[in-house]
């Protein structure tokens, strides 16, 4: 077995049977990547006939295995993590897919993993609501009251992925990031 | 920890990274349980009345201790695809528990599924989830509107609905005859675990 597969394979085995994850939904595809998702949300779906609602992670981390880094000869891997706009943010748009944001990170430990997931869970709590909203927006509400939430998203959006950013620049400057990577 | 959350958590290690799984969602709902979605389809949902993307396969893998033994019990579950619901609306899906079931038993099981539900024959299982009718008019690739009433719709599907009902009843034989087997056998314990 490849020693990139390997260390994902434990990085998966550690984390489906760690209380924090129960009800993430792990699987993992033929290339060797991983995807984990998490709070099931409601999300509409334009369709040829009609408008189709699915319940559809709001909440994905795919984990990738690159190859050694020709440089210095260590493995690199990438965490991506992707947030869905609650369906009321996005207006006059066919394209649901648009406004859901993702961004990757390197060197990221299982530990920082398992931090961002109880972080997550405290902070999503808070905004859950916001996906099951009414679409579109009731027009009784006042702008303010919309904006107010709009603003409450973005800080748990920059929470979150300021998390995995601050993570990345500590962990770039530790020295045994190999070790890390695979043991956490 | 318990040794039935132990024995559970043997399992879903080996699951996890076993190929035979690949890109099925995989998760532990509590100490005991785990779930395995084998396959999914767009189906009606009578609850939301709209069309979902919604598992149609599912495991449930739990262990227990039954007379001081650990016992694993697997639950299969198969939803009937929804143009045929109207025909048998108390048979949506069919649900059985199975115990004595082994690592080697269930891995068996996946690739035999996965052969039936993606074999490129006109009537995988897949495709059967997928027969246009007057719910998911539109949302079908061979769209055509359906005109009549439901008794035209199953004559025209007759051999559709029998070819489901053969395909179900091999996968819930499989889980059945290997249970009785197993149940047989001195070192079931030891297997259950390991394969």
């Amino acid at each position: 077995m490849k020693p990139t597969t390997d260390a994902l394979n434990k990085w998966l085995q550690t984390m489906l049977i760690n209380p924090l994850f129960a009800h993430a939904r792990f699987s993992k595809s033929n290339s060797g990547d991983a995807h984990i998702e998490w709070e099931f949300i409601p999300r509409t779906v334009k369709k040829s006939t009609g408008y189709n609602t699915s319940m559809v992670p709001a909440l994905i981390i795919n984990i990738f295995n690159l190859k050694k880094n020709a440089k210095d000869d260590k493995f690199v891997h990438k965490v991506l993590l992707t947030i869905k706009t609650p369906d009321m943010f996005i207006a006059n748009t066919d394209n649901y897919d648009r406004d859901d944001e993702y961004y990757s990170y390197f060197n990221i430990h299982l530990k920082d993993l398992v931090r961002f997931k109880e972080l997550c869970d405290e902070q999503f709590d808070k905004i859950r609501h916001l996906y099951f909203k009414d679409v579109p927006y009731e027009p009784a509400k006042s702008k303010e009251v919309y904006c107010k939430e709009y603003r409450e998203f973005l800080m748990f959006k920059e929470s979150m992925f300021g998390f995995f950013y601050n993570c990345e620049k500590i962990n770039a400057k530790l020295k045994d990031l190999k070790k890390d990577f695979v043991k956490g | 920890m318990k040794p039935q959350v132990s024995a559970l958590n043997d399992w879903l290690k080996t699951i996890i990274v076993h190929k035979s799984f690949n890109y099925m969602p995989i998760y532990k709902c509590n100490p005991h349980y785990a779930n395995i979605h084998l396959g999914t389809a767009q189906q009606y949902s009578y609850v939301s009345k709209h069309y979902e993307n919604t598992s149609i396969a599912n495991i449930v893998l739990a262990i227990e201790e039954i007379n001081g033994k650990l016992t694993n019990i697997v639950r299969f579950s198969l939803t009937m695809p929804t143009g045929f619901v109207e025909y048998n609306a108390g048979d949506k899906c069919r649900c059985e528990d199975f115990t004595n079931i082994t690592l080697k038993n269930l891995i068996d099981f996946v690739d035999l599924f996965m052969k039936m539900y993606r074999n490129t024959d006109r009537d995988s299982l897949y495709s059967l989830y997928n027969i246009p009718n007057h719910n998911n008019m539109g949302f079908a690739q061979d769209y055509k509107p359906f005109k009549g009433g439901f008794e035209k719709y199953f004559k025209d599907h007759q051999k559709e609905y029998d070819k489901f009902l053969e395909y179900r009843e091999i996968l819930f034989s499989y889980f059945e005859k290997n249970s009785k087997i197993n149940s047989k056998r001195k070192s079931i314990n030891n297997d259950f675990v390991k394969g």
